[in-house]
Formats: structure tokens, sequence, C-alpha cells
């Protein structure tokens, strides 16, 4: 691991208006993940999709990061960017994204390398029960997992740590439940399941894609409780894409809001809920309806995303639906993130070390 | 296999032969419709067209055709029951006896071209799903296009004038075996399994390479929708969320594609399979007539054009029934296959 | 997104017909295969309404000394053992060909559409004979069941028809079937039985026509099915007699000399079969994406 010479420059991207680290803290903080303005698009027959432009942030060791934004906003692509499950339509127009191992190599998930041992990471998925294998007992699936990693695994063995892994997501009976085939099992012991075949995958960093949409309140609080003692415990950081601010409110240490392929703002979760300074980021906290809110009280957020697919998009693509706008909006360049005066840090490290950053040329105050 | 799993397949059988006695009864009530409730004498019919007035009322009393109806149909029942088919008027032979002589022959043709088209097509159907927009994506959509659309009769023919006429491989289209050779003993009357049983590999050849164009004539449109549904199943599987999930878990390319896209792609594939054979079952007349194969569809075919009815009668009672138990044996297999079916998700 | 007034009432109604039209050609230029497969059927159709009065030759005429001739200038698609024209031969057949598959599928699908409509309403004893009769014949090999109703009925065109026809049945039944029980529980069949229809009134006038997309999609998948069928039974020697031109006879004629060689006189009906139903086929796919409603943009 190589020291920055001197904070100022550490990265090209030092953000205006931050408070500048010292090298040491620099050092302490050197995050697990870094994305660094990740340009993505689609080659559709009806044109090219501009699905994520830009995308910047970080993710600690051991940390739990919200990725909220409304449905088209990029978070699952950005995901599936990351673990290299794209289609063969997505280019990547540029952008890193740079992991760093426990052992201190580092990799860039977005050009793996064909020698290379594939990187740590796992992913969970939405709708638990189609996401398996429906004709294949559980069992099966924790084994294809087990013996894939580990090629001289023999079929007993792999059953034995089949069964330790649906023990540690806190499965009863387990050699019932190994038997079985996934239409067997409740929606909430299916995500289970899921999370136990990613943890067979030793993974440093747990990427959930809306992994409790579908399951009622109860067991979403479970699955929750689960992922984040498993974090702890062995000290895998988590990516938490979801919708929904609430579940992002109660698991999350950060979070990157979303909104039509760009990240508009970032940061620690008491400062993004408790005082956002991203038009976008305050509309959507107001429009989480709440336990004692009426009918009348319900917010929306008019218009619509800007459809991806046009040649000429707007720096910001939040201007056509934002109240808060100055004719600077209009004019490029794409409006980069910036220190939010007075919250810490420098760049990179900054950010990772929790700074708030926001997109905007007329922030909320 | 565990207890509860043999017992859950012994119920899927119990249930497929439930829905399978009613087919049956269909089968045979429809046979019996066919000859004798409609228009026409059907006294006339089996008393053959050379009959004299004397004769077609002898035949009338003598297969009961004077009784009313439902007494009629009771008679049919026993006579089945009995394994009495009728008699053919051209040969004077009991109507079972000669289609159980001639049934290997179809038998043998419908089998080997079902494999082949099996062994071409779901390769095929597979290698274009995992290849979209290639040549091989492109070759199978539009070779199945075509095959859907190609008369077998008119394969028959085509295959016949290139293979034999125009570069000489295949022999004369004169049957089973050319007719200067013995026919092996007959054990299963396969020829070709019999000839190798018999240790006689020259023969075994030789019968190969007459059934290698009629085979190769039902095979050809026979595959196209195998194909097609091969590829159609196994792109949706491809796309969908638990492949994703297998690839982002990091199996294997192979295991991905084999034992979880391609296992799973292959249950509406089976269904095809069945609706396959019912095909062939139908088109093994045309190509024995084009081939001269001593099939049980020549045989009501000739009896067909000769106005000698009953034994186009228990072609058709047969073919009903072998289809009906081809159906029951494929459903069974689906319980083997899609565990969802077994337990009744 | 595009922040166009959509047109309300009226004004509606009246680019209701020419909507419609747009997503024809959108769909025919999209699809181009679906266009030329039109076009062929049109050229089809016309073969079948003036071609025999067009033919050089007459398809029934002999002339011994020219037998057996490979295509030429002056017989384009040869001559067969008789000395016939086989081009005029092809093209008269195409009326007598077309005429079957066509008749055939037409009395499959008025009688299994409304069969299968009126089982699906009604349920009960209609639904269980009906689907019985269905499953019945399905569980034949249905050439084999053709062939079994022709040597019936009588060696004759008019039970060609018929035969195919009936072995089209099921598919119509179970079609029809599924799609007026799937509509049938919609609000505007309730609201239909309350306000006094009667249920026959409601099956014509409400549910069928609702229906009509999807069985007409698969009656134009069928025709192509319909023809084959039609050609093997003639193709065994059943119906059509000599010297009637008809492709599925003149196949089985040129059968017999394709082993000396003399290819023209199977190859081209057997050909005109293959077009015709291919061109079936791409028109069936094409009527299929038309009426889609998940393909329109």
């Amino acid at each position: 691991m190589t020291l920055a010479p001197s904070p100022v420059a550490v990265t090209p991207r030092s953000a205006e208006g931050c408070v500048v680290a010292t090298a040491a803290e620099v050092a302490a903080s050197v995050p697990q993940l870094e994305l660094d303005g990740l340009t993505l698009r689609f080659r559709t027959r009806s044109g090219d999709v501009h699905a994520l432009e830009n995308v910047t942030f970080s993710v600690r060791r051991g940390e739990i990061v919200g990725v909220v934004g409304e449905s088209g906003s990029g978070k699952s692509v950005l995901s599936l960017a990351l673990m290299g499950l794209l289609d063969t339509a997505a280019h990547i127009d540029s952008g890193r994204a740079t992991f760093r191992l426990a052992d201190g190599s580092t990799r860039d998930l977005l050009r793996p390398g064909r020698r290379e041992a594939r990187p740590p990471l796992a992913m969970i998925f939405q709708s638990p029960r189609t996401a398996l294998n429906p004709i294949r007992k559980v069992g099966q699936q924790l084994a294809d997992v087990l013996r894939s990693r580990e090629s001289g695994l023999g079929a007993k063995a792999a059953h034995e740590r089949a069964r330790e892994l649906i023990g540690r997501v806190k499965i009863t009976d387990p050699e019932r439940r190994l038997a079985a085939y996934p239409f067997e099992m409740s929606g909430g012991m299916c995500q289970r399941v899921m999370i136990a075949l990613a943890l067979a995958c030793r993974p440093e960093l747990l990427i959930a894609d809306e992994p409790t949409t579908g399951l009622d309140v109860t067991t979403q609080a479970a699955i929750m409780d689960l992922v984040r003692e498993l974090s702890h415990a062995s000290g895998m950081s988590t990516i938490l894409i979801t919708h929904d601010l609430n579940l992002a409110a109660e698991s999350c240490d950060r979070i990157v809001v979303m909104h039509a392929g760009h990240v508009v703002e970032v940061g620690p979760t008491a400062a993004i809920l408790g005082r956002p300074r991203h038009p976008y980021t305050a509309k959507l906290i107001a429009t989480t309806p709440r336990a004692r809110s009426t009918l009348a009280e319900l917010q929306a957020i008019p218009g619509n995303l800007p459809d991806l697919r046009a040649q000429e998009l707007p720096p910001c693509r939040f201007s056509g639906r934002c109240d808060r706008l100055l004719p600077a909006c209009h004019e490029p360049p794409v409006v980069a993130l910036a220190c939010v005066p007075g919250t810490g840090g420098g760049g990179a490290a900054s950010e990772a070390r929790g700074a708030h950053l926001v997109a905007c040329r007329n922030p909320v105050p | 296999m565990p207890a509860d799993g043999a017992r859950v397949v012994a119920k899927r059988i119990a249930l497929g032969l439930a829905n399978a006695l009613p087919s049956l009864a269909g089968v045979v009530v429809i046979t019996f419709i066919l000859t004798r409730a409609l228009p026409g004498d059907p006294a006339a019919y089996f008393a053959g067209p050379a009959a004299t007035e004397e004769a077609v009322e002898q035949v009338r009393r003598t297969l009961g055709l004077d009784r009313p109806l439902p007494v009629q149909f009771l008679d049919y029942l026993r006579e089945l029951a009995r394994g009495d088919l009728g008699t053919s008027l051209t040969t004077g032979q009991p109507v079972l006896e000669e289609m159980a002589a001639r049934l290997p022959a179809s038998l043998e043709l419908t089998l080997v071209a079902l494999l082949l088209a099996g062994a071409i097509g779901i390769p095929l159907g597979v290698l274009a799903a995992t290849r979209p927009g290639s040549l091989v994506d492109q070759a199978c959509r539009v070779g199945t296009t075509v095959g859907v659309a190609l008369p077998v009769f008119f394969t028959g023919v085509l295959l016949i004038y290139a293979f034999y006429f125009l570069l000489g491989w295949a022999p004369a289209p004169l049957g089973r075996l050319d007719p200067l050779l013995d026919p092996p003993q007959a054990l299963t009357g396969f020829y070709v399994l019999d000839a190798i049983l018999q240790g006689d590999p020259a023969l075994a050849a030789e019968a190969l390479r007459q059934l290698a164009l009629p085979a190769l004539a039902l095979a050809l449109v026979a595959m196209a929708p195998l194909a097609r549904m091969t590829r159609a199943s196994m792109l949706g599987v491809l796309g969908s969320e638990f492949v994703r999930t297998a690839r982002a878990l990091g199996l294997s390319r192979f295991q991905v594609l084999v034992v979880y896209a391609f296992r799973n792609a292959l249950l509406p594939v089976l269904t095809t399979l069945g609706m396959t054979f019912s095909f062939l079952l139908g088109a093994n007349v045309l190509v024995e007539k084009v081939f001269a194969w001593p099939g049980v569809g020549s045989y009501a075919l000739e009896a067909l054009i000769a106005s000698d009815f009953a034994p186009v009668q228990g072609f058709v009672l047969i073919m009903g029934i072998l289809y009906v138990l081809l159906n029951l044996a494929i459903d069974t297999l689906y319980a083997f296959v899609d565990p969802r079916v077994a337990r009744g998700a | 997104m595009s922040t166009a007034a959509v047109p309300v009432g009226a004004a509606a109604a009246r680019s209701g017909g020419s909507e419609t039209w747009r997503h024809v050609r959108y769909v025919l230029a999209e699809n181009p295969l679906t266009f030329a497969a039109f076009l062929c059927f049109l050229a089809i159709v016309a073969t079948a309404l003036v071609g025999p009065a067009l033919v050089p030759y007459d398809p029934l005429a002999s002339d011994t000394a020219a037998a057996l001739s490979p295509p030429s200038l002056a017989h384009w698609f040869g001559t067969d053992q008789l000395g016939r024209d086989i081009f005029s031969r092809v093209i008269v057949a195409t009326r007598l060909d077309l005429g079957i598959a066509l008749a055939a599928v037409a009395l499959s699908f008025v009688v299994g559409s409304f069969a299968g409509a009126w089982a699906g309403y009604r349920g009960g004893i209609a639904d269980k004979v009906v689907g019985r009769f269905a499953d019945t014949v399905m569980a034949f090999p249905l050439f084999v069941l053709a062939m079994g109703i022709v040597a019936a009925l009588g060696n004759t065109v008019q039970n060609i028809v018929y035969a195919t026809a009936v072995v089209n049945l099921p598919f119509y039944i179970r079609l029809a079937r599924a799609e007026i029980v799937r509509l049938r529980e919609a609000g505007f069949v309730e609201a239909a039985a309350i306000s006094g229809n009667r249920p026959l009134g409601i099956l014509v006038r409400h549910l069928y026509p609702n229906a009509l997309p999807t069985l007409v999609v698969q009656a134009s998948l069928n025709l192509g099915w319909a023809l084959l069928n039609a050609a093997g039974l003639s193709f065994i020697g059943l119906g059509v007699r000599p010297p009637t031109p008809e492709w599925g006879i003149m196949v089985a004629d040129g059968a017999n000399f394709v082993v000396a060689g003399k290819w023209w006189i199977a190859a081209f009906p057997g050909l005109a079969i293959m077009g015709t139903a291919l061109c079936f086929n791409f028109l069936g796919d094409g009527l299929r994406d038309l009426l889609d409603p998940t393909r329109r943009t």
C-alpha cells in the first residue's frame, strides 16, 4: 500500500471547500472499494441508453452503504457492473472500480483479468424464490457453490459445510431444509438460503439488491438483522440497494443517493436524512410516508425520469423536475460531487471517512 | 431412491393411468364410430367392392351388423378383449397377427428417426441459444422455419434423388434389406439389432444403409420443432433470474449451462418430444410409401386402396393406443425431472 | 419524456383508425419478411383465381411425344409421363390445394371456436363433453385419424376437407375455451349480464369478438399445416383422382420417376407445397406480431 506524498495531490478530484486531511488520516481510511467516474451505456436498437454517468463513491471495510433512488436510477445496473454480470450490450465508456482485498492486492472490478481468481464479492437478489434453481435441492445448490470454489471438495464434506452455512443464517432443522426445494420454502427462508449461498463465496463485500422487497415487515427486519450481524462478525462490508429510505435509515452507515444514472448526494445517514442538500434527496425524504401521514399529506415528485436514450442529456438530469432551478444548471459540464462546506476532509478519503458531498449548483441550504 | 420418492412416483403413475383410461376409452369409441356409425353401408365395406348382394348380406349377418348399435359396440369390445381385430380381405389373415409382424419395421424406423432428430435438433437449439445472433443461430432459425413447412413425403423424394441417383451413396429404396439378402433371425424384429445379436455386422451395416434415407427424411422434418422449442426454452432459461444467480455465485460455465440452464430448459422439450412422436407415427405412412418400407403404415395403406377396411381400423386403433401409452410414459418421466410436478407445488 | 397531450373523446375515436393503420405500417416496416409473405400470399391467391385462364397448356392435354422431357423453354417445368405440361398443372392445382386448405381451416375455425367458446362460457356438462371430445381427437396421431376418417366417409375431395377440419378442431376448441375462460371474469361481462343480456347474446356480442384476434392468429398459423395434411392425404391416394391436377398426387406420380433421375415431375409441385406453406407460416407469424399487444410501440 503506497502512501500519498501530500494530501492535496491524493486525487485529481479534490473537491472545493473541503478541509484538507493529513497524510495519516488518509492512510487509515483507505477504502475497500473506490468507484471513480463510472460511465456506462447500453447499445440498443432504438439508440444508446446512458445508464450511468460519472458514478463516484467508496465503501470502507466493514461498513454498510445504502444506494437509494427510484426505479430506473441505475442502482441495479451499478451492482451488475461491479459483479461483472452485465449484458453484452453494455459498454463501459470510462471509470474504475478499485477493490482492495484483505491481502492488500487491488483489482479493477470493471476489467477482470482472465487468469485472476474471482474477486471476493457476492450478491443477493430480490425475489429469492425465483433467484434459486427451482428443480435443484437447496443442499445441492450450496454444494455446487462450495465445490466450484474448492475443486477437491468431496460430496460429504460439501454437505457438512452446507449444513454449517445453513446454520449460520439461522435456519432451523438444517437437514430437512437441505433436502428441500425452493418452492417448498417461504420467501424469508429462501432469502436466508440466498445469503448462505453468498457466504459460501467467502465475500469481503456483499451487494444486496433489494433483498427485502416482497417480504413482510417482520421477515424484513429479521433478514436485515442477519445481514448486519454477519457484517460485524466477519468484517464484511455491504452495499444495500433499496428504494426504501426507511430501510436505509435503519441499517446503513452511509447513503448514496442516485437519480437517473447520476450520484447526486453521498454522506453519513444522519446527515443525509437530517439535512439533505440535494433537492432530489429532500423530495425523496418528503415523499416517504410516515406512520401518521394522512392521504392529503402524501407528496409526490413531479415529472418523470428523463429518457436516457436521448442524444443530448442535460448536465443535471434532475433539472426537468427541480424547483430550485438556476440558469447555471443547464450549462455543461456535468455537475460533479463537491463537499458540503465544513463537513471534513478532502477528496476520496474524506468521502469515505464520512464527508457529505452533493452534486448540485444550487443545493438546499 | 428414498421411500418417499418412490411413493411419489408411484402416485404419479397411478394418476397418469387414471388420465389415460378415458383417452383409451375415447380411442376405442372413435374407432368403433368410424366403422359402424358413419354414412355408407359398413357391410359393403367389409365385404369388399367385388361382393355380390348375397355376399354383402352374409357379411352383414356374420359381423353382426344387422344388430342394434349398442349391441354391436359390446361385441366390438368383446372382440378387442380377445385380441380379434378382424380379418383382412386381401390376405385372409387376422389383422392383429399381420400388424404384429409388421410393427417392428415401423418402430425401428420411428425410433431411429426420433433419435436422429433429437441428437441433431436439441444440441442445435442449445448452440443457437448460447450464441444469439451468430451464424449457428441464424441457420437454426431459418432451418426450423423451413423444416416446419417441409412435406415429409417430398423430403423423402428429394433425398432419393440426391443420395441415390446423383451421389450413389444410398441403396435403392426397396425396403428394409436388399432383396437378395436374407433377414436376420427375428429376436426383436429390429433388423440392425438382430443382425448384431446374430453376430453378423455386415448384415447390420446393410440394414442400416437401407434405414438411412427414410430415417433421415423423417428426422429432417421432426427436428425442426425440437430445435425450435429447445432454442426458445433455452433462451428463456438463460435470461432467467436463477441463472443470473448461478453466474453471480461463480459457478463454472459448464455448470451454469448444463446443470442449471439445460436441465430446466429440457422440460418443455419433453412435451415437444411427445408431439414429435405423434407426428412421426402419422408421417410413417408417407415415408413407408416412398421407400417401400414393409411396416404397419404401408399395410394399412394397401388395405385402404383396396377398400379392405378391417386393417385400416386396426391400424387407427393401435396407433391411438400407442400414442396414449407414450404420453403416459412422458408424463411419468416429467415427474422424475420436475420435482414441482411430483410434489404438487 | 414527451409531454404531448393525449387526445381524448371524439378526436381519439377519429385517430383510432389511423393509429391502427400506423401500427400496421410499423409492423410491416419492421418486418420486411412479413411484408414479403403478404405479397406472396396475394400472388398465390391471384394464381388460384386467374391462373387457370392464363396457363400456356391445357393441364389435361397429353402429348406422348414430349413425355418425360426436362424443363425447357417450351415447357418451363418439364413434362410428366403422359406429356402433360407440369407448369400448367402446378398453376391450375393452386386453386384446388388452396381451396382445400382454406375450406378445412374455415370449417375447423367456425365449428371449433364456437364449440370451445360455448364450453368455456357455460362450463359444467357442456365443458366436459366438448373437452373430452377434443382430448380424444388429440389422443390419435392426427394424420392417422384423418386417414381413418377419409377411409370411413369415402374417398372424395369433400371428405379430405372434412377429415382435415376434424383433426384441426381441438386446437380451436382449446384456444377458444381458454380465451373465453380468461375473459369471462372481466367486468364488462358482468355488466352485460346485469343489464339483461342472455348468455348467448353475451357470448356472441361481447366475449367472442374479444377472443377473435388470438383465434385468427391460430388460424393463420394453422393454414400451412392444413395444406401439408391435405397434400399428404392425396399423396397416399385419397380424395383426388387422376387426372385432376393437385400438388400431392403430382408428387406421388413424380416419386416413381425420381429413381430414374427425372426430378422435375415431383420437384415443382413439392416446391409449390413448401413455398405456400412457408408463406402461410410467415404470414401467421406476422399476424401474431401485429395483433400481440406486447409488441406495440
